[in-house]
């Protein structure tokens, strides 16, 4: 389960809204022994593309090492889907680099944005519940 | 995951006078890294970005790109999808 506090999930979507028309993306950074997550840290979809998404690798390094200045790890990455659904997409399982990591999927497809969680392991998707909270 | 590769530790040493020399250093060390760094061929695998302090080697020397004594080398994931 991934344990999201509620400023956190209002930090992606508003991150994720600024980003259209294009796909946002961003890390998480938490506990990975608990699925609880910390902070979020935005960062450039290098791809700039309303249908893929590269996390700019120099903000990475730079989320990598403030996390671990805090004491944290990077456990996750979230990015949006602008016009389909809250769910990984084929290239998002294909390229998963982590099989640790939290996977949150952001759907603006409608009129109220949609949160949902994933752990992505050698190809197989499962959902996890996203809970609001933090410990 | 390339920590799990490398016993769970977020920092390694290793050693070496240039970013390949450095990374099939730490794939001796951990056999675990094998394929995930470098490719068969022994170039940097494409879906990795190595940093050597704050610049990215594939705009220095790529595995040519000298280290000096006490330089801090980032091993990092391409993270992307669609």
């Amino acid at each position: 389960m991934l344990l999201l506090p509620p400023a956190v999930h209002a930090e992606i979507v508003a991150h994720c809204l600024g980003g259209l028309p294009d796909e946002a993306c961003g890390l998480l950074a938490g506990d990975p022994a608990t699925g609880s997550v910390t902070r979020c840290y935005p960062t450039r979809n290098l791809a700039g593309s309303a249908k893929l998404y590269t996390v700019d690798p120099r903000e990475h390094l730079q989320a990598d090492r403030d996390a671990e200045e805090r004491g944290e790890q990077i456990i996750g990455v979230y990015h949006s889907h602008t016009h389909t659904e809250a769910y990984p997409s084929p290239t998002d399982v294909a390229q998963a680099p982590d099989p640790a990591w939290h996977y949150v999927v952001v759907s603006l497809r409608d009129t109220h944005p949609v949160v949902r969680s994933y752990r992505i392991v050698q190809g197989a998707v499962t959902e996890e519940p996203v809970i609001a909270g933090s410990r | 995951m390339l920590r799990g590769a490398a016993d769970g530790a977020a920092t390694v040493t290793a050693n070496g006078a240039t970013i390949g020399e450095v990374l099939r250093d730490l794939v001796r060390t951990y056999p675990g890294l094998a394929g995930q760094v470098l490719t068969e061929d022994g170039s940097l695998h494409r879906f990795v970005n190595v940093y050597v302090n704050d610049d990215d080697v594939r705009y220095l020397d790529k595995l040519d790109t000298k280290v000096a004594d006490g330089d801090s080398v980032s091993i990092l994931p391409a993270v992307a999808g669609g």
